[in-house]
């Protein structure tokens, strides 16, 4: 600690005498200065300390003023200031000791002078919304020049002979061509830039803002416009298919909308269970890495119109200045701020989503004569008993509707003809109507989101809040949350020093009830297709499970609480309620040392604080099962109650924190603009701690917040005679705490625009038990070389090439072999569940042949623009080397572990990624766009060790020469007479095996990978004056999966016999093996009806080509014109329409699966994925 | 600007760089860390799953307590390889890739005990006694899994050879990746009676929890061990220091349907069990005949074949977890009955059968009911003896303890005879003192360190 109080004393030292630097001085009524090639303001600045006249002007005027010379000696002010504005595009004003710098108008002289031959266009650049676009750029095609648009969106072109073309250009707009036809003047409108990646010249890595045309490295760049571009709730489905190389799903369970995972070029390490890698992308939020991970909700506490910017960092360069963190690439969002010197500005805009009412029917379905046909099969073959018959103490799990008519005919109790006549009674029921209208909803999300910016003369601010409120499908399912953001970038010290500082605080709450997912499941509690939420006369029908009727009644005439069980009650019972805050505030200081040098000194502290509650409500299914399973009766039949009458709480609590703190010397130096220098070098620390904690309560009512103590040690007797325990009441504590320090610098030197050089290094230090400095930390590297080809003196006159440049990158990254030790490792975990004594394990025995995973990762691209820009895009191809992969293999089970950690893989990757854009038609009012995203990857596991596939296909198995999302499978020989399967040898001809066979050898056939290599979009945006219309298509070509079919069929009452379609094409009668590909309900001797639905389910016949083409997403807009607007003190207004999901235009596989949206076989509903709609509406005032 | 402003800059942004590498090495402690304290080693001492494990199906499925005559049962044990092997005594049980998870389960166990015995003493924050305490448990800890992989997978203990014939590794230090040649049957024996003896001292008289051993455990394991040697002086003596120590023997009369949980049974010693048992044991005609139905270890633990799943003909095996709860598995470890019956056989041996018979019947009147229960005589020792063996037979039927009792016997000629099972259609043999008595070690362990030897099939 003390030395981060050391670094922090040092900061303000230094902080104060930069401070002092720039107030010192004497006033003097003279100036004297001499300067060659210094810059206006630097010139300025010396002016105003001599003198004590105050200077106002705006940066970027600054940048046009041309390099001064000058040799002044005791001249008065007015003299000083003539010789510094001569032959300058500026002019002043001086009044009462203050200078006022403005831009020079044209006199009237040349107005006139340019007439007559060639002229001067007077031009204004506006944006959309008619607002001035200052500093965008103007060129004239086939010319060097660069004009750049005034404050107030003016710009005055020389030398004009009226049939030129212009091409504008700005950052985050389109650029954009123009003919002259002989105008005096014009006005240019700029489209802010949507899906035309290159446009964009400024990429973020975090630490530092990189000009894009010296970045060597491999970048992703998305906007805010380019966000809006798609107004859907989630930030995530927006960023579909935008970059090239980074896949996203965002397929969720239970309707979640924010959820899902980025996955930027393949893999560079392998997943398992033991070695604790992540494959999420490291998410970085201006400059600070987030405290939720990507798949941990990180997006639930980002306002989508706050952001700015993203950027992926696709590449080794790219990434390495993050270190290990950045392993599976680099997210970095950096979120809006104010602007300096403006008017306030409101923007409100909402976003309402919802889709069609789910219907609880995806997938082949049995109809409800078959279902009770496979109940009735079963039950004749001995498979699900009687429970009314059972002898034994256990009272029995309830049955079906079916089988207990089934069984009573059985027992005699009715006649056979009654039977079915009741069955057929039965079997005119089907529930999944009242299922989809009382148990699930049309998913809603509403989105509000209000913010306000603007600024002063020397700071800015922005400030913003946003609420959102989902409803799922599930009902009773909600998710609801807010954040706020207030943020604020000062300049002191007259532009010497900027403090930037963003305050952010963000909450969620999310209530999932499993009333709905239980009664569509297959488990107790889970409806048959034929048991009805409701009568004809709409009142609720209570089910038995825990116990069948009789013994049900018997028990609670006894005096036990009510078995009965509907699942609509219980959408009022028994939620989880997430909860989850957190807060973030960043701060840092950024000092300008010189024109050159800059010292960045910045901070980042950050809170999460979140809790889950299950609470049982004492009138819950749950609670009154809870209870009634632990009462016995004594001997004279009074009830003993093992766990309290009332309800339960669990509660979990998590607390999370995080500092980091960052020291940084930023070098931008430029020479005779012919070299150009960018050095950084930097040291951080980091500590991430987490703490954790879980309780339960029994006899609790949240009415009264009441609850009963429990003795968890003490044995009770339960409903079935058995002797139970509560066990451990409280949770252990669990902490941890990860630092990190590191050291890193990042350099880049370009010569004539033409070439770049850039390397990066970073060494990081983590706290790894037991482990010396020398193997847990190695310096990780890269380096880069870029030539902009277009800056050549041989291309730079062809006229159609607006752009064209080649990269090429090669870094070296790696991971730390994480939590394994020379030393044991211990792990605590609380008390014993039955001794109460605390406990631990040896969690890692001591492991002393471990070292790093090395990554090295090579990428060349080539970024062109050509027909003045009606066609550009990049193309990059990259290769991955990991080497060292840490993987568990399996060891002398004598030595206490049968498999340890060893540097073993090796995997090579490879891909290329593709963005291409063009305009194929543009007029006045009319612009048709199309971008294309094509992105390949694919890999392939190295390792002799990893010998081919014998028994087991689980993921935690890797094969030599296979990719490591392989899928494999039995070759598919039909059935055999008895109806069950037959697997073909593949390597022996004619030879089978029956389900009573038990081969050894590899006998499974390699079918494909389980992710298309092939994936990307293809989008058309059409303009029209306000309107504008979007079409995403987003396809996956190559990749298997395996139909889902059979799984299971139910044995016991506890587990329902499952829907799907398939088992009703099963083997039924001998002779059916010659048409029927599903196994029989085989049993008895001689058969195996495991391993049989096993075989199948696992078969080739199963197997499907991933191959799809869907129709996206489709979006409308209009803006509101100005002109309308005005009036009510509006500047824009934006309604906006999505539609998503619409369907696959084109499937590979004959049953038009969505692979993406598989269902499970075996339960009894699905919901099918259902197109979804929102409508936005954006107002700036 | 000033130059020297400019070096003082780089100066003080330098020194900050030079953060120190403590930062990063002095970091507080938590949950997951390297072993430090005495309490750490408490706490692995107290990982019941870890401490309870004594061996696994194939000793209960090897034994005479089980015959799988039914159908249902037959074709069930078709489609388990494993099981099949066990159950006809055939070998290999563990082929290709397959782990002995008891093997492994006993030597992960042996793990966590040589890195206390090797390490708890100079352990932070612990009292001297404390810590020796925690070192006499683990060395009887590790006696006891030496005990049960020594008579598992090697012969049985035989003072002519055991000098030559295998043992099993004995891996007295935690560490991987050393040499795995097997030691010989009377080194793994010296090793588990010296790390008892050892124990002894440090260990206190009584424990909070039967997982941890005490004193009396202590003696009955040398008790035990001395007996699998056939020292049954020494057995005797043992057996008497624990009885003196701790006699109570439960009572089934006391509370019949509610047996005290097993973590709090005063018979119990020291907590061991099976890590896992066929779904259903179908019982021997033989035991059910020499059992008799008025026994209450009868009524408590035999049911119709109707009662399990799959449903089948004859008599199975009603647990006694079916009872008391899911984990609380039947206790296979040291207990207070077990240490009776050796004394007992100890006392037969010696001829002195008339203080058998007073044992026995000591102990029988807490197995029937008053109304059921009639005396045993014996006319001779030899009687006397046969009494024993078949009361150790039906105090532990189904916990798989029978096996290491048929495997011993095999040495007294009385005893010696051949069994036979059908399975399949086929019938199966199993020869006095053959190859079938030792298990097989699994492939995987051969093919991954060949210095160790498999048993002879």
């Amino acid at each position: 600690m003390a030395k981060i109080f050391l670094v922090m004393r040092l900061i303000v030292i230094l902080l104060t005498t930069s401070i002092l630097q720039v107030s010192a001085g004497t006033y003097a009524q003279n100036v004297t200065l001499k300067q060659t090639g210094a810059h206006l303001t630097s010139v300025l600045d010396q002016i105003r300390k001599q003198t004590g006249y105050d200077f106002f002007y705006s940066q970027g005027m600054m940048e046009r003023a041309k390099l001064v010379n000058v040799d002044l000696n005791k001249v008065d002010i007015e003299k000083a200031l003539e010789v510094c504005f001569t032959g300058q595009p500026l002019t002043y004003t001086i009044n009462n000791k203050i200078v006022t710098v403005m831009e020079k108008q044209p006199s009237f002289l040349d107005k006139v002078a340019g007439y007559f031959s060639s002229y001067t266009l007077h031009g204004k650049v506006l944006k959309e919304n008619g607002e001035p676009l200052p500093g965008a750029s103007v060129r004239v095609m086939g010319q060097n020049k660069r004009y750049q648009a005034g404050k107030e969106g003016d710009i005055f072109l020389d030398d004009m002979i009226g049939d030129e073309i212009l091409v504008t250009s700005y950052i985050g707009y389109k650029s954009d061509t123009l003919r002259l036809h002989g105008e005096r003047t014009i006005t240019i409108r700029m489209r802010a830039a949507a899906s035309n990646l290159t446009e964009v010249d400024i990429v973020s890595t975090g630490y530092q803002q990189l000009n894009k045309e010296r970045a060597t490295g491999s970048f992703g760049i998305v906007t805010a416009k380019e966000l809006d571009q798609f107004p859907v709730v989630s930030v995530l489905e927006r960023l579909q298919g935008l970059v090239p190389g980074v896949n996203i799903s965002t397929k969720t369970t239970a309707g979640k909308s924010r959820n899902g995972t980025i996955n930027i070029r393949g893999i560079s390490t392998l997943v398992s269970s033991y070695t604790k890698v992540s494959t999420d992308p490291l998410l970085v939020i201006d400059g600070f890495p987030s405290q939720q991970s990507i798949t941990n909700g990180a997006f639930d506490f980002i306002n989508p119109d706050d952001i700015q910017q993203i950027t992926f960092l696709k590449d080794a360069a790219a990434a390495s200045i993050w270190g290990i963190q950045a392993a599976n690439g680099v997210i970095v969002i950096t979120t809006k701020k104010g602007i300096r010197n403006s008017k306030p500005v409101f923007n409100f805009s909402t976003t309402f989503g919802t889709s069609k009412r789910p219907r609880a029917n995806y997938g082949k379905m049995m109809s409800m004569t078959d279902y009770i046909a496979v109940e009735k099969e079963l039950i004749d073959k001995g498979i699900l008993r009687d429970p009314v018959l059972t002898t034994t103490g256990i009272l029995p799990e309830n049955n079906s509707q079916a089988q207990a008519i089934i069984f009573s005919a059985k027992r005699g109790e009715i006649t056979d003809v009654q039977r079915d006549q009741q069955l057929a009674a039965l079997a005119k029921n089907d529930n999944s109507d009242q299922v989809s209208n009382l148990l699930l909803q049309p998913p809603t999300t509403r989105q509000y989101n209000l913010s306000l910016s603007g600024g002063g003369i020397n700071s800015s601010y922005f400030i913003s809040g946003y609420f959102y409120n989902e409803d799922r499908s599930y009902k009773s399912n909600t998710n609801r949350g807010y954040s706020l953001k207030a943020s604020n970038v000062s300049s002191l010290a007259n532009g010497h020093v900027t403090v930037t500082s963003d305050l952010s605080v963000g909450n969620t709450r999310d209530k999932i009830n499993g009333a709905a997912v239980r009664a569509m499941s297959i488990f107790s509690g889970g409806l048959r297709p034929y048991d009805m939420l409701e009568d004809n006369s709409g009142n609720k029908i209570y089910y038995d499970v825990t116990t069948v009727p009789l013994i049900a009644r018997n028990l609670e005439s006894k005096g036990y609480l009510p078995f009965r069980y509907s699942p609509i009650d219980e959408l009022d019972y028994s939620n989880t309620l997430n909860t989850s805050n957190n807060i973030n505030l960043n701060l840092a200081v950024n000092g300008k040392i010189t024109s050159w040098l800059g010292v960045n000194v910045s901070g980042n502290i950050g809170r999460t604080y979140s809790e889950n509650e299950i609470y049982w409500e004492p009138d819950s299914y749950e609670a009154r099962m809870m209870v009634n399973k632990g009462t016995s009766l004594s001997s004279t039949g009074a009830r003993i109650y093992g766990l309290p009458i009332g309800g339960k709480l669990s509660l979990g609590n998590s607390l999370g924190r995080t500092y980091s703190l960052r020291g940084q010397v930023d070098v931008h130096k430029n020479w005779e603009n012919k070299h150009e220098l960018n050095i950084l070098i930097g040291n951080e620390i980091r500590e991430q701690y987490t703490k954790s904690s879980s309780e339960t309560r029994y006899g609790y009512d949240k009415l009264i917040n009441s609850y009963r103590i429990v003795n968890p040690t003490v044995g009770y007797k339960d409903m079935y005679g058995t002797t139970q325990t509560i066990g451990a009441t409280s949770g252990p504590v669990t902490e941890k705490t990860t630092r990190a320090l590191s050291y890193y610098a990042n350099g880049s030197y370009t010569f004539d625009t033409k070439y770049t050089v850039s390397g990066s290094a970073r060494f990081d230090d983590y706290n790894l038990l037991g482990v010396d400095r020398r193997k847990r930390a190695i310096p990780l590297w890269s380096a880069g070389l870029k030539w902009n080809l277009k800056n050549e003196e041989f291309i730079k006159n062809i006229s159609w090439l607006n752009q064209l440049s080649m990269r090429g990158t090669y870094g070296f990254s790696g991971n730390a072999p994480q939590g394994y030790a020379p030393v044991a490792v211990i792990n605590l975990l609380g008390n014993d569940y039955y001794t109460g004594y605390p406990y631990g394990l040896i969690a890692t025995p001591a492991v002393d042949n471990l070292g790093w995973e090395k990554t090295r990762m090579i990428n060349y691209g080539l970024d062109f623009s050509l027909f003045n820009s009606r066609v550009s895009g990049s193309v990059e191809y990259y290769r991955k080397h990991s080497t060292d992969i840490i993987w568990s293999m399996p060891i002398n089970g004598t030595y206490g572990y049968s498999s340890t950690l060893f540097n073993t893989a090796n995997l090579d990757g490879k891909g290329v990624d593709i963005g291409l854009n063009f305009i194929p038609l543009i007029e006045k009012d009319f612009k048709w766009t199309t971008t294309l995203n094509i992105s390949y990857n694919t890999n392939v596991v190295h390792d002799v060790r990893f010998k081919t596939p014998t028994g087991s296909f689980s993921p935690e198995n890797l094969y030599d020469g296979y990719p490591s999302d392989y899928l494999f499978s039995y070759v598919w020989g039909g059935l055999d007479a008895t109806g069950q399967s037959l697997i073909k040898d593949p390597k022996i001809p004619g030879k089978t095996y029956t389900v009573m066979d038990y081969p050894y050898q590899d006998i499974r056939e390699y079918s494909g990978r389980t992710t298309s290599p092939w994936y990307g979009s293809f989008g058309h945006t059409f303009q029209y004056k306000q309107w504008e219309l979007s079409f995403q298509f987003m396809y996956a070509l190559g990749g298997v999966f395996r139909k889902p079919s059979v799984v299971s069929i139910g044995f016991s009452n506890t587990v329902n016999v499952g829907r799907s379609g398939d088992l009703d094409e099963r083997w039924r009668v001998p002779g059916d093996e010659a048409f029927a590909n599903v196994p029989g309900l085989v049993f008895g001797a001689n058969s195996n009806y495991f391993q049989s639905l096993g075989r199948y389910s696992e078969s080739d016949y199963l197997i499907r080509s991933r191959s799809n083409v869907k129709l996206q997403q489709v979006m409308m807009s209009y803006s509101v014109p100005p002109r309308f607007l005005n009036r009510y003190g509006i500047k824009t207004l934006t309604f906006s329409a999505v539609a998503r999901n619409l369907g696959m235009i084109w499937a590979a596989n004959k049953e038009n699966l969505d692979p993406d949206y598989l269902y499970t076989t075996g339960n009894n509903y699905q919901l099918a994925p259902v197109p979804s709609f929102s409508f936005r509406t954006s107002l700036t005032f | 600007m000033y130059l020297f402003t400019k070096k003082y800059y780089l100066l003080l942004l330098s020194v900050s760089l030079l953060s120190c590498r403590k930062y990063v090495e002095n970091v507080p402690l938590q949950g997951q860390r390297v072993l430090e304290y005495t309490d750490d080693y408490r706490a692995l001492m107290n990982y019941t799953d870890l401490l309870q494990t004594a061996f696994g199906q194939a000793p209960v499925l090897s034994s005479d307590d089980l015959d799988y005559t039914a159908d249902a049962l037959q074709s069930n044990l078709k489609t388990n390889v494993i099981q099949r092997s066990m159950y006809t005594w055939r070998k290999p049980f563990y082929v290709e890739t397959n782990s002995d998870y008891d093997w492994n389960a006993l030597y992960s166990g042996i793990y966590t005990f040589n890195t206390v015995i090797n390490q708890v003493m100079d352990s932070k924050g612990g009292s001297a006694p404390i810590k020796s305490g925690i070192l006499g448990e683990a060395l009887v800890h590790r006696a006891f899994s030496y005990f049960m992989l020594v008579n598992l997978y090697g012969k049985q203990y035989d003072a002519t050879t055991a000098d030559k014939d295998p043992g099993v590794p004995l891996l007295l230090e935690p560490k991987l990746f050393v040499d795995l040649t097997r030691s010989p049957v009377q080194q793994v024996y010296n090793k588990v009676i010296e790390d008892t003896k050892k124990a002894i001292p440090v260990l206190p008289l009584k424990q909070d929890i039967n997982f941890r051993p005490n004193r009396a455990s202590a003696y009955a394991l040398l008790s035990k061990v001395y007996l699998f040697m056939r020292d049954f002086t020494k057995a005797a003596a043992y057996a008497d220091s624990t009885l003196a120590l701790s006699a109570e023997l439960y009572d089934y009369n006391t509370n019949l349907n509610n047996f005290p949980s097993q973590y709090n049974d005063k018979q119990v010693l020291l907590r061991k069990t099976s890590r896992a048992y066929p779904n259903v044991m179908q019982l021997s005609g033989d035991l059910l005949n020499l059992l008799g139905e008025k026994d209450l270890r009868y009524s408590l633990f035999v049911k119709p074949g109707a009662n399990f799943y799959p449903v089948f003909t004859g008599f199975g095996y009603w647990s006694r977890d079916r009872y008391s709860g899911f984990p609380d598995k039947q206790a296979v470890g040291l207990s207070v009955n077990e240490t009776w019956l050796i004394k007992a056989e100890c006392l037969a041996r010696a001829g002195k059968k008339d203080e058998v018979v007073k044992m026995l019947n000591d102990f029988r009147k807490m197995r029937f009911k008053p109304a059921d229960y009639t005396d045993l005589a014996a006319a001779n020792s030899e009687e006397a003896l046969q009494l024993v063996i078949k009361e150790r037979r039906l105090e532990f039927f189904g916990t798989g303890l029978r096996w290491f009792d048929q495997k011993r016997l095999n040495k007294d000629p009385m005893y010696a005879k051949t069994l036979s099972r059908v399975f399949d259609g086929v019938t199966y043999t199993l020869e006095p003192n053959s190859n079938g008595y030792v298990f097989p070690l699994a492939d995987i362990l051969i093919n991954q360190n060949p210095e160790m030897v498999q048993n002879p099939y």
